[in-house]
């Protein structure tokens, strides 16, 4: 995946006295068949380059209309420099939309008080690698953990700082597995991680 | 509704219909599929589908819960599969008193009698910790997932 810097052709030094005299062209890039393809670029951001061009940095065009003309990848397309939290929040972002999505198609809609609780332990629990989630037939946002070895941990968001959890774990020493559940506030939930070991099933 | 209690032999298979909200991103099913349901206090059972009693093969039997349903099958559900003797025996371990029996439903209205209909009973109440934790148990006994909606249906 090129960088901003490489696939924008506002860094292309040997143009770069154009983009200082002639804004028009400035504000065009091209695709592989070499048409223009207007884009939003903020020169300001520009690294590399020691801009004294202090006019309308900041130039508005239309997007492009399909994903397949994009010849070039825009600045606000390209995934993002690889911040695990950040690429963690855009997934769960995206489910929580499709669910959103699947739950009107019924008449239903997401628990506000649940999304709020999950979205406060997602930020809060940084550490914990994305977990799958699902919604219940209550809205609820239910996020769940497995591994293969049949360890298991789901976290059910009941709203008013409430947190269902159910955890199976498989001990080590007699290879049966232990179930329990029950429900309690973040740091109880994170207590019972803690007595189960359960952080090499969380831990990115 | 046609009174016949027996127990499923168990050896046999059911299969459950699992909406796609309820499917976990590795296309397993969530453990809320299988709650009894709290906005249904007649609800005596978790419903399922016996599936030798309608047909031969796999195919036949699911084409046969496609057209029986009486909840609407959406694009992307999917029914979970289960042995009826590795579910009983999982459940007993953590819960007492859990049977899986048939009851076929008589034909009503515009829907076929289904003689496939069965119900998992005695299942704690579905806003429950137990309920949620048996059904993480129910759903870790699934062994295949097939597509709700078959080829050629709409």
């Amino acid at each position: 995946m090129q960088s901003f810097a490489e696939s924008s052709f506002a860094f292309d030094e040997a143009e770069s006295q154009d983009l200082i005299d002639g804004p028009t062209i400035a504000t065009t890039v091209t695709n592989r068949m070499g048409n223009p393809k207007p884009r939003e670029l903020n020169l300001a951001r520009k690294p590399t380059i020691d801009w004294h061009y202090e006019e309308n940095n900041i130039q508005l065009v239309s997007a492009p209309t399909s994903v397949e003309d994009e010849g070039i990848p825009s600045v606000f397309t390209m995934p993002p420099r690889t911040n695990p939290t950040e690429g963690k929040i855009r997934e769960y972002l995206k489910r929580v939309s499709e669910l959103r999505a699947d739950l009107a198609q019924e008449g239903n809609v997401l628990n506000r008080e649940s999304e709020d609780d999950f979205w406060l332990f997602v930020v809060n629990e940084f550490g914990f690698r994305k977990g799958s989630l699902v919604v219940t037939d209550d809205g609820n946002l239910r996020i769940v953990w497995k591994d293969r070895r049949g360890t298991h941990l789901g976290l059910q968001f009941l709203g008013g700082s409430e947190i269902q959890y159910v955890i199976f774990k498989r001990r080590t020493a007699t290879q049966k597995i232990s179930r329990v559940a029950g429900r309690d506030t973040v740091e109880g939930v994170k207590n019972q991680i803690d007595s189960f070991a359960l952080n090499t099933l969380l831990n990115e | 509704m046609s009174e016949m209690c027996n127990d499923l032999p168990g050896s046999d298979h059911l299969v459950r219909y699992v909406g796609k909200q309820k499917i976990l991103e590795d296309g397993t099913a969530d453990g809320s599929a299988f709650l009894l349901r709290t906005n249904r206090p007649d609800e005596t059972g978790l419903s399922f589908h016996w599936l030798e009693v309608l047909g031969a093969n796999k195919m036949d039997q699911l084409a046969e819960v496609r057209r029986l349903t009486r909840i609407r099958f959406r694009t992307n559900g999917r029914l979970a599969e289960l042995n009826v003797g590795d579910v009983r025996t999982e459940i007993s371990n953590e819960l007492s008193g859990v049977r899986i029996v048939h009851k076929p439903l008589d034909a009503e209205g515009e829907f076929d009698a289904d003689p496939s209909h069965s119900e998992m009973t005695n299942l704690p109440p579905g806003d429950s910790d137990q309920a949620m934790l048996i059904g993480d148990l129910i759903a870790d006994c699934v062994v295949s997932m097939h597509p709700a909606i078959g080829p050629n249906h709409d």
